[in-house]
């Protein structure tokens, strides 16, 4: 039997109304309050071995303290499932439901469901760290809630994993993974087209970018022969032996190295691990891919002011936007901070 | 498509392959003869040595360093099936067409040089079973496995001719034995004599399921569907090939969709496994199968515009989809689908193309893999266009697989990383899964918000 312990606030814990708010966390063995509607749901599958009951200022009052004490009698408990609310549309209940579920998670590894309504004030903040049946805005929609908790819980206690959001009635956690589907991709297109012909609605499976984030340029650099200009590559190229591990695509290291390694006698022979093009020809002279002779000669000459004296590296093919941009700032920060004023990137 | 072109597809229907001393078809049983199969294989130097094995769905078999996957074809009486490389240069599309259905020649091997960078045939693998199948749709087709080794003095891109032509040969083979093993041996039926009752009375074979593609009738109250076909055309170890020539060149042209269906398209793409489209995914690329089923239906198939894709710059690119877009007007078409080869570089040609049909009032749909990251928070696309409002995804490239210990392998001891064992276990990343995200369609997988 699948033990559980389930979380309530004072209203559904049978308590009381707001005026109870107050009302400290108290552990109960069994089912309590709309906990017993979930316990005839859990009927030979699952048994309530707990209610934890807290008021929805008490927990806020302290929710490092409560967040401990509630853990901590879960622990006791033996539980292999949490589940917490449903909260609906609630705040403070939310959050707290939010806080256990996540807690139990993430320092018990104890699965655990909450339910709530999809713009509850909760779903933003734990939508990532806690499992969420989709619920209705209020109580009338207890059953359905209680049930998509039940359905998705008990599969997570027996060791089952989740479901795409849609098909399990969760809230999205916010990240795609791949799943077999039934309807092949052509019929599931040639539906979509169809209905984007007629006119009716259809949708995406895959939406636009939420926001658009244009990288505004930089302003120009006014005097370049008093500028220190820096060389950044994502063409792969790394000293023989590929001492930092750069990845052949979908790359999330970067390096830099000293442009002295590059120059002749320098140091490490480089080659490019780049999968994305055929390396041959920067292999053969890395310089067709980092200009550092051009460079040097453009220094010598005056029309820039100063080589910076790393070039950064990257692989860029086949990488995820998210990498591509803590990347990204990574190396404009370095090079902010070695004062750097240009940068000539040199893609492939 | 006035002037039409007429093809009626003849599936022979195979349940069970076994490896014997003859090649024949009976029942729903195919048997090859791996003696028939290596002599003719082993007639090109080019290649050392062949080993011809069987793996069938649910058999626990993993094969290792797939290369292309062709479905057995024949055109008893008429001329090539793989126009280009087998027979002369005609134009297919029309007669009759025999398909061995459910099996495929899959040709495994490495190849005899070093690569560089890009041109790489990387590593490609299908489990016949458990939980690592789903991972390819060859898993789910009785495979002919043609496990070759090269000649050690050749160069990569001749023993990349050698073992496609292999392949095509083999299971242009596999079917006109299999074919003459009917109870009655066909013949070519010319598009007056097909469908005539009396032939089919004398002639078994035309009790075989029979596919009619053919697109010469419109209904003027149906939308024209178009379907962009944009091809991996980057050079070697990930080229594609038309009527027998690389489509490095290319400007986007109309084909029609039966010389698609009958062989006109010939896969050389053995970079990224995942989104490789194989000679046996354009001979039944489901986009084209479904547009038939529906023409006349709810929808007119207009025509098919290949395109290449990996265009080097931007200019070419542009040159390109505007360019597949002024087809697609040509055509009169109401609507699109688009599909691509490749990822990366190639999402801009597609989308692109997307933009300038949306642009020119013509609807789209996109059928895409996605690149959420290996924790799936990301955005799903590499590029997109605000016009590209309609995308089917076909799964994730950021996945890593389980993959288990398999009690045997075809094709090699190890993986083409030198070190780990083909038998496993091991995790693998779904980039060397072959055609686990397959963008015609031709995989399960779909990428979904979890």
């Amino acid at each position: 039997m699948i033990r559980v312990v389930h979380y309530l606030n004072q209203f559904f814990g049978g308590i009381g109304g707001e005026d109870k708010a107050g009302a400290p966390l108290q552990v109960h063995r069994g089912a309590v309050g709309s906990g017993r509607a979930l316990a005839a749901l859990l009927e030979g599958e699952a048994e309530i071995v707990r209610t934890l009951v807290c008021g929805d200022n008490a927990f806020h009052a302290d929710p490092e303290g409560n967040l401990d004490a509630a853990l901590a009698a879960v622990a006791e408990a033996g539980a292999d499932l949490v589940l917490a609310g449903p909260a609906f549309n609630a705040g403070r209940y939310g959050l707290a439901c939010g806080a256990v579920g996540a807690g139990a998670g993430e320092r018990l590894g104890i699965p655990a469901v909450t339910g709530l309504y999809t713009e509850a004030p909760a779903v933003d903040v734990y939508r990532s760290r806690v499992v969420m049946a989709a619920a209705a805005d209020s109580a009338a929609g207890m059953r359905p809630a209680l049930e998509g908790m039940v359905r998705i819980g008990l599969r997570l206690a027996r060791g089952g994993g989740l479901l795409p959001a849609e098909e399990d009635g969760r809230i999205p956690m916010g990240y795609r993974a791949g799943w077999a589907v039934r309807t092949p991709a052509a019929v599931r297109a040639l539906d979509m087209l169809a209905a984007k012909l007629s006119g009716e609605p259809y949708t995406s499976e895959i939406g636009l970018p939420a926001r658009a984030e244009p990288a505004p340029p930089a302003p120009a650099v006014a005097d370049l022969s008093g500028a220190v200009v820096a060389a950044v590559t994502e063409g792969g190229l790394v000293p023989e032996g590929n001492p930092d591990r750069i990845e052949s695509s979908g790359a999330t290291r970067w390096a830099r190295y000293p442009v002295s390694m590059f120059e002749e006698g320098g140091g490490p022979a480089f080659r490019s691990v780049h999968a994305g093009y055929d390396t041959r020809w920067v292999d053969a002279d890395p310089n067709r891919l980092v200009p550092i002779d051009a460079l040097r000669s453009l220094e010598k000459e005056g029309v820039i002011g100063e080589l910076h004296d790393h070039v950064y590296v990257t692989t860029g093919t086949g990488t995820a936007v998210t990498e591509a941009e803590r990347m990204g700032g990574e190396m404009a920060r370095r090079l902010l901070a070695d004062g750097v004023q240009a940068v000539i990137a040199t893609s492939t | 498509m006035r002037r039409p072109l007429r093809l009626e597809v003849r599936s022979i229907p195979i349940e069970d392959l076994r490896l014997g001393r003859t090649t024949s078809v009976s029942g729903r049983t195919l048997t090859v003869s791996p003696r028939e199969i290596a002599d003719m294989v082993l007639e090109d130097a080019r290649i050392a040595d062949v080993k011809v094995a069987a793996a069938c769905p649910g058999e626990d078999v993993r094969i290792v360093h797939c290369l292309d996957a062709v479905e057995p074809r024949t055109k008893p009486g008429e001329g090539a099936v793989f126009p280009g490389f087998l027979g002369g240069m005609d134009t297919v599309g029309s007669g009759l067409t025999f398909r061995m259905d459910g099996v495929s020649v899959l040709v495994s091997s490495r190849f005899p040089g070093p690569f560089s960078g890009l041109l790489q045939a990387r590593e490609a693998v299908v489990d016949m079973s458990g939980p690592a199948a789903v991972y390819s749709p060859m898993s789910r087709v009785r495979n002919v496995v043609l496990a070759c080794t090269p000649n050690p003095d050749i160069e990569n891109d001749d023993y990349d001719d050698a073992v496609r032509r292999a392949a095509l040969r083999a299971a242009h083979h596999i079917a006109e034995q299999a074919v003459r093993s009917l109870p009655t041996a066909p013949t070519a039926t010319g598009p007056e004599a097909a469908g005539s009752a009396s032939r089919a009375a004398s002639n078994p074979s035309a009790a075989l399921d029979t596919t009619v593609f053919d697109f010469s009738d419109s209904d003027p109250g149906l939308p024209n569907v178009v379907y962009f076909y944009q091809l991996q055309g980057q050079g070697s170890m990930a080229d594609t090939y038309l009527y027998g020539r690389t489509i490095h060149n290319l400007v986007p042209t109309l084909i029609h969709p039966n010389e698609v269906i009958d062989g006109a398209i010939v896969s050389g793409v053995h970079v990224y496994a995942l989104y490789k489209n194989p000679t046996y995914m354009h001979q039944n690329n489901p986009i084209i199968w479904e547009l038939r089923a529906r023409h006349g239906q709810s929808l007119n198939f207009a025509g098919v515009i290949i395109n290449r894709g990996h265009n080097y710059t931007q200019e070419d690119k542009e040159r390109s989809s505007q360019w597949a877009a002024k087809l697609a007007r040509m055509l009169d078409a109401d609507g699109a689908v688009l599909t691509a080869e490749g990822g990366g570089n190639s999402a801009i040609d597609l989308m692109l193309a997307c933009r300038y049909m949306e642009q020119a009032g013509i609807r789209t749909v996109v059928l895409s893999g996605e690149g959420p990251g290996a924790d799936g928070y990301g955005f799903p696309l590499f590029y997109t266009v605000p016009e590209a409002d309609a995308v089917v995804s076909v799964g994730s490239e950021d996945e890593v697989v389980s993959m288990p210990e398999a009690g045997r392998v075809i094709g090699g001891g190890r993986l083409l990383d030198g070190e780990t064992p083909s038998r496993g276990p091991f995790d693998l990343k779904m980039y060397y899964q072959y055609c686990g995200v397959n963008q015609l369609g031709g995989n399960v997988l779909a990428g979904r918000a979890f």
